[in-house]
């Protein structure tokens, strides 16, 4: 069986059904659970809605590449984009001033991909940004 | 996204169905605005048929509910599926919504 | 954006926060409330603010309310300390350690709760009156209303380590500030519009020269943190303002103070007063 999946579309916001529909489909060949896949997308939705509305802004909508690997003990998730690389200290000082429903959709974004999966990488280079998000199959057993 | 309307005895049942995400959200934004502008604010969102929600969908169900309330009025949540569920309890509106089983128990929840 | 309809009538809510006997502060803003003709159209309580927040709902007048305080909360709450929660915590599998532990025993507290609510139940609150526990195993927040207050009120304020865990309605409950600390979110989710919170951060201790002492120091630390961002959250996500009363003591007040009863509820009616008028606007009454 095929271990990975790649899937690249033009940063847009119609991009993102087709991206989750596409890690469901393949999850669903692995036969991976409806909240276990439930989990992926949500990540992968809000990582791809970050870079749509802010990686690409001023700037004419490049790529997102998505891969997807399945390993027996975890799946990796990666996502990779080629606009402005996000910036951690910008988002650590959000504008107090802003109504709340404005800062929900960002500030619960990261906040959901934190609590869905259990490794969350972020390195950018001088070609692109890359988001690497892994979620194990087995949670580990409770201390 | 789609969005069915029907009305019970006053109170707005709006059901929703397929994704409500960045893309979706500012259709179903728009459709409530709308809604509460024409003197509906007792609405129950049937949520029953939504597949995936993100947090852009949260920003829609927050609005609604502020909305809403400061006409008097109060949004509420019918029959989450569990994804929905989820997102919902994570981002701890929970405590904040009421939230039914079903529509039918939403709406009727308004006469008491 | 629309509008807010003038023609409905805004519900206040007035939420008593965790507290101890600083909670009695909540006394001060009913008289204050009262005297400017705002009714209270819901009580929200956790933890000590449970307490007065049953009373208020039964409609207590202030000085019964005063007195039953002091009979009920004293320092000798905390004085005898659980012989068998020491055996359990010595020798756990021996003296059968379970979850049902508490330093301090707890037979005085009920034998006073007993006195001040009696049978008395949910139902024969004149305003809908809302409880904060914490359920034990699921680490749930428990919204009780309904039921025999005392039961709540116990379960509300099973300070952990200190009191047992209390079992009602089929759950072990705990503490309501573990989960929430200052409950507005109930009264937002109820549908109140204007919400008079009356929050207290939890004083830290001078000394610790005890296991009890050590406790309150740990959970207080917590609850501390929990209130700041709890509120934040729920002032936030609330559609109009919630307008934090907070009395100024002008000397520390310890938790079994109740020598300062009478002071801390006319700091409370102080503290009120000075929000009245912005009460009163957001209410379009003035």
């Amino acid at each position: 069986m095929v271990n990975s999946y790649k899937m690249t579309r033009a940063a847009e916001l119609e991009a993102l059904p087709i991206f989750r529909d596409f890690l469901d489909s393949v999850c669903k060949e692995h036969g991976i659970g409806s909240e276990f896949r439930y989990d992926l997308k949500l990540a992968m939705d809000e990582a791809c809605t970050n870079i749509i509305t802010h990686g690409y802004a001023g700037m004419n909508p490049g790529s997102i590449m998505m891969e997807v690997q399945f390993q027996p003990s975890h799946i990796r998730l990666s996502i990779t984009d080629f606009g402005l690389a996000f910036e951690p200290v910008e988002t650590a000082a959000p504008d107090v001033n802003a109504l709340l429903e404005d800062r929900v959709a960002s500030g619960f974004g990261l906040y959901f991909i934190y609590q869905t999966m259990d490794e969350v990488e972020y390195r950018t280079t001088v070609d692109c940004n890359m988001l690497t998000l892994v979620k194990r199959r087995h949670a580990p057993d409770a201390a | 996204m789609e969005i069915t309307e029907k009305d019970v005895d006053g109170v707005a049942i709006l059901s929703f169905s397929g994704s409500l995400d960045a893309l979706t959200s500012p259709e179903a934004t728009d459709y409530l605005e709308a809604c509460i502008s024409n003197g509906k604010n007792q609405i129950v969102a049937d949520l029953a048929a939504v597949d995936f929600i993100s947090s852009a969908g949260l920003r829609v169900v927050l609005t609604a509910m502020k909305q809403t309330r400061l006409a008097g009025g109060d949004f509420r949540l019918a029959a989450l599926p569990d994804g929905v569920h989820k997102v919902i309890a994570m981002a701890g509106f929970t405590s904040i919504l009421k939230i039914y089983d079903d529509a039918e128990s939403a709406s009727s929840s308004f006469r008491k | 954006m629309p509008t807010s309809n003038p023609e409905h009538k805004r519900r206040v809510a007035l939420v008593i926060g965790a507290g101890s006997i600083k909670c009695a502060a909540a006394l001060g803003l009913q008289k204050s409330l009262y005297q400017a003709g705002i009714s209270i159209d819901m009580v929200v309580g956790c933890s000590g603010g449970s307490l007065y927040a049953a009373l208020i709902a039964l409609g207590t007048e202030t000085e019964e309310a005063e007195r039953l305080t002091h009979a009920l909360w004293t320092r000798e709450l905390t004085k005898k300390r659980s012989i068998s929660a020491l055996l359990k915590t010595v020798a756990p599998r021996i003296f059968g350690f379970d979850e049902n532990f508490g330093l301090i025993d707890d037979s005085l507290i009920l034998s006073r709760l007993k006195a001040a609510y009696g049978e008395q139940t949910f139902t024969e609150a004149r305003i809908p009156l809302y409880i904060v526990a914490t359920d034990f195993e699921t680490g749930e927040k428990v919204i009780l209303e309904k039921g025999r207050l005392r039961d709540a009120i116990r379960a509300s304020i099973a300070i952990p380590f200190i009191f047992k865990p209390w079992r009602f309605q089929d759950r072990l409950l705990m503490d309501g500030f573990m989960s929430d600390p200052l409950p507005v979110d109930v009264a937002i989710k109820e549908g109140a519009d204007l919400i008079i919170a009356l929050g207290f951060d939890s004083p830290y201790q001078t000394r610790i020269d005890s296991s009890p002492r050590f406790a309150f120091q740990v959970t207080t630390i917590m609850a501390n943190h929990l209130l700041t961002s709890n509120f934040a959250f729920h002032n936030l996500a609330h559609h109009t303002e919630v307008i934090p009363v907070v009395p100024e003591f002008d000397r520390r007040i310890r938790a079994f103070d109740s020598d300062e009863l009478h002071y801390i509820i006319e700091q409370g009616e102080k503290a009120m007063n000075e929000q009245i008028p912005y009460v009163q606007r957001l209410l379009g009454t003035q």
